[in-house]
């Protein structure tokens, strides 16, 4: 497996983990932003869990939720050891990284403005898609790039959740990991390379739309 | 707006395309080499794609058990074959190679024996069956040697040899031979019966019975070239 196609496979597996991510997340951010309600304690740290769990476990729970004796095994026999299970497991671990992000710039926007767009008679989702939306956009976006970042280099949770298959699961960790245990040490170097450049790359955009809002 | 939307279309495309692509074999680390050189060749010949994953026969058990859509298993023991046999994963199976256990060492290394190894690394027993043969030998005939480092396949122990990061590994012969700066010490005595079973799995596609054939017919060379013994 050449190190441009595992590149490609991982690029597209956190594409696609961060675009099914972007509604859900974007829309749970939002309902947390607005939600004042006794739950909302509780759900923020239910959704952050994946951030401070072991992959392993949040990619073991996964697993046995998704596999064909799971109690999503109808749909997740399609998707264990499979491209769709990376997807899967990385677009699980990048969710709180949106939510967080999103969040707390929806936070930010003035709930007077909300008011005003609604006494002029926009619905609430109006409100939401052409006043909450736009202002909160920098951190939405951040979130997103944030999601992606994660999703590029996760790993513990891949590898339970969809193996370490050469060109259909082996992401650039997981070929990085397998290099370096089967010796290949430049192959593995190589690798590290150009996670570190992709890594630069989303990180720095992410700060240069984070400065620009404040 | 237009373009984005064609690059997460195809992006879903390549997302959905990828697993129905030709074969999918699971083997064991050590057949590595020669079944990525088997598998190509299958290809030339019947012009169907072949992918593989590669780990401990242990995990790669464990995975089939949990679902993975693969067509084929080369396990380094039967015991795993003979379990997913018993709970419906297997369609038909052959044993298809031999192998055996050697010491080796840094190339360079004065080490005169086993007992003078501070850390000797051999494949996870629990998962790994080249680790699981080298503990059997261990507790039967080095009871006390040094700090068994376990890894998580028989190639990560034969990496951490050619390294340095121990001072001796337990691994096959045929990982040997692959080895850089690494000399072989000896072959462990008695050594146990390694077999290699080759497993068509249940929801393999009928294009795996042509690999299991093949595999053992004319694709063989790929394997005793490499070290392995035929059955």
């Amino acid at each position: 497996m050449n190190d441009l196609a595992i590149v490609g496979l991982t690029v597209a597996a956190a594409s696609l983990a961060t675009l099914f991510l972007a509604v859900p997340g974007i829309a749970i951010a939002y309902a947390l932003s607005r939600y004042r309600g006794a739950l909302r304690g509780v759900i923020e740290t239910v959704l952050s869990l994946p951030l401070v769990l072991p992959p392993t476990a949040v990619g073991l729970l996964l697993l046995r939720a998704l596999r064909p004796d799971g109690f999503l095994g109808a749909i997740g026999r399609h998707v264990v050891f499979t491209f769709r299970g990376v997807v899967v497991a990385t677009a699980v671990m990048s969710l709180p990284l949106l939510v967080r992000s999103a969040r707390t710039a929806f936070e930010e926007v003035d709930p007077r403005l909300m008011q005003v767009a609604r006494t002029l008679g926009a619905s609430r989702f109006a409100a939401f898609r052409r006043v909450a939306l736009p202002l909160a956009r920098r951190g939405v976006l951040a979130g997103l790039l944030l999601s992606f970042s994660r999703a590029l280099g996760e790993f513990g949770a891949t590898i339970l959740v969809a193996g370490n298959i050469e060109g259909e699961t082996q992401t650039l960790a997981l070929a990085i990991f397998r290099r370096n245990q089967a010796g290949d040490d430049a192959g593995a170097m190589r690798l590290v390379w150009i996670t570190v450049a992709l890594a630069f790359f989303a990180v720095w955009t992410t700060e240069l739309l984070q400065r620009r809002r404040s | 707006v237009l373009t984005r939307r064609t690059v997460l279309l195809s992006l879903a495309a390549l997302g959905c395309r990828r697993s129905n692509d030709g074969l999918l074999v699971f083997a064991a680390a050590s057949t590595t080499e020669s079944m990525t050189e088997l598998g190509a060749l299958f290809t030339q010949k019947h012009g169907l794609g072949v992918r593989f994953s590669f780990g401990s026969s242990g995990d790669l058990a464990k995975q089939i058990e949990s679902g993975a859509p693969a067509d084929l298993f080369l396990s380094a023991d039967m015991a795993r074959v003979d379990a997913l046999e018993r709970k419906g994963h297997v369609r038909s199976r052959r044993e298809l190679l031999r192998n055996r256990l050697v010491v080796v060492v840094p190339a360079q290394s004065t080490l005169a024996k086993l007992e003078d190894a501070k850390r000797i690394a051999i494949g996870d027993p629990a998962v790994v069956p080249a680790g699981a043969y080298a503990k059997q030998w261990l507790d039967e005939v080095h009871p006390t040697v040094g700090a068994i480092v376990p890894t998580l396949d028989v190639r990560a122990a034969l990496g951490a040899v050619e390294t340095g990061a121990v001072d001796a590994a337990i691994v096959y012969r045929t990982d040997a031979m692959v080895g850089k700066g690494i000399r072989v010490l000896y072959e462990p005595q008695p050594q146990p019966n390694i077999i290699y079973p080759l497993a068509v799995l249940t929801r393999g596609r009928a294009e795996a019975d042509a690999f299991a054939a093949f595999a053992s017919g004319e694709g063989f060379d790929v394997f005793t070239k490499r070290g392995f013994l035929p059955r």
